[in-house]
């Protein structure tokens, strides 16, 4: 298992659009955090306190888990779609079947 | 113990049986044809040996064991299935990383198998930009991966020029050379017929012959050929004799049933010239036709 954690991860270090998605989400993650401390004290805008706090907490991690969406929904379409999961699947460890060895297992071919 | 070992083995989609009772083995350290017209069950065959496809009854075995149960499968057994399974966007080399890494093979691993195949100055370049040849060649150093010592590729020849298929043969002659065991199917048959010892013919799922190469042409007619320019009175003297005779063009015929020295002394006897004569032997695609009725993929 450590392995195919492992294995994934690289796959994602290898690949363009995970660079861009994660350097996006972290460019809009600092950029949500400057807004709001920019704000803090202004009219209508509460000052640096525990409001402020809880928003500096919350607000970026909504990119950030967007943008781990996007990733697995693309990593796990990608898999499908360019046929990778088939060579993972043949050359890791026997285990239980994953959603994408099932897929691969019921594909019809002659 | 085979290497390869299918007992049995059948494959039911809906109403299409894909493969019937197929029954054939493999021994160790052969290079193995495995043939079939389109649509006869071969790569069905194939994904059941390497446990992507479940079998609706019999067994399918490498090394002794069903594929999902050996222990480290990527050392036992390199497949090439098809010339995808490469993200575009991922360089070559990283694509055997991560194959590496997901088998636990020292990722090191992945510039031999660049080297090995023949793609070492590619591999930084990414996959989208290959050619279908170096696709398979990236194919082959995935499977080559583990060092396995059983090969199982799938048409490995498909999209390689003149050039990479003599690469491939050298390199599929040399594996066997070291011991390992190659089922390779292919419908290139000159290329099969150059590489392998034995072949394994299908057609519509069933076992149609397993043999070794020598002994399936053996078997088969062989035709002598004759330039003279007296083409009818050969063929009627041929003819008496109980010799089969076709008029191929002017001056020339080819005899079945008979020996180049049958149709010597034949033509002796009748005082018929003769310019040219020759015996031909049956291919292994005179055959593959001959026990397959030369049809392809069937409705």
């Amino acid at each position: 298992m450590t392995r195919l954690v492992h294995s994934e991860l690289l796959k994602l270090r290898t690949t363009r659009t995970a660079r861009v998605l994660l350097t996006l989400a972290a460019a809009g993650t600092a950029a949500l955090v400057a807004v709001v401390l920019l704000l803090a004290g202004r009219p209508g805008q509460p000052a640096l306190g525990p409001d402020a706090l809880r928003l500096l907490v919350l607000v970026p991690a909504q990119p950030l888990t967007l943008a781990a969406l996007v990733l697995g929904v693309l990593g796990m379409a990608g898999e499908l779609r360019h046929g990778t999961a088939t060579s993972t699947f043949l050359v890791s460890r026997p285990s239980a079947p994953t959603p994408c060895a099932c897929w691969s297992w019921s594909r019809p071919s002659r | 113990m085979a290497a390869i070992s299918v007992q049995g083995l059948t494959k039911r989609f809906g109403d299409v049986l894909a493969v019937d009772q197929l029954n054939f083995e493999i021994d160790q350290g052969t290079v193995a044809g495995f043939l079939g017209p389109n649509g006869a069950g071969k790569t069905t065959t194939l994904r059941m040996l390497l446990g992507l496809v479940a079998p609706t009854a019999g067994t399918a075995t490498v090394a002794g064991r069903p594929y999902r149960e050996l222990p480290d499968p990527a050392r036992r057994v390199g497949a090439v299935l098809e010339a995808s399974g490469f993200h575009p966007g991922r360089s070559a080399r990283d694509h055997l990383r991560v194959l590496a890494v997901a088998a636990g093979i020292d990722p090191g691993r992945a510039d031999q198998a660049l080297e090995l195949t023949g793609l070492a100055a590619a591999g930084r370049r990414r996959v989208g930009g290959f050619s279908l040849g170096m696709r398979q060649r990236l194919g082959l150093a995935g499977a080559l991966l583990g060092d396995p010592e059983v090969l199982i590729l799938d048409e490995p020849a498909n999209g390689l020029d003149p050039e990479g298929v003599h690469w491939l043969r050298g390199l599929v002659r040399g594996l066997a050379d070291e011991g390992r065991t190659v089922l390779v199917s292919s419908h290139v048959l000159a290329e099969v017929a150059q590489t392998v010892d034995q072949v394994v013919i299908i057609d519509r799922g069933r076992l149609v012959a397993q043999s070794t190469l020598a002994d399936l042409t053996a078997g088969a007619d062989r035709a002598v050929r004759v330039r003279t320019p007296q083409p009818e009175a050969l063929r009627d003297l041929l003819v008496a004799s109980g010799a089969r005779v076709a008029l191929d063009g002017p001056g020339q015929l080819t005899v079945t049933g008979a020996t180049t020295e049958q149709v010597g002394q034949a033509a002796a006897a009748g005082g018929v010239v003769l310019h040219e004569m020759r015996f031909e032997r049956s291919n292994l695609e005179d055959v593959f036709l001959e026990l397959t009725g030369g049809k392809g993929e069937r409705p």
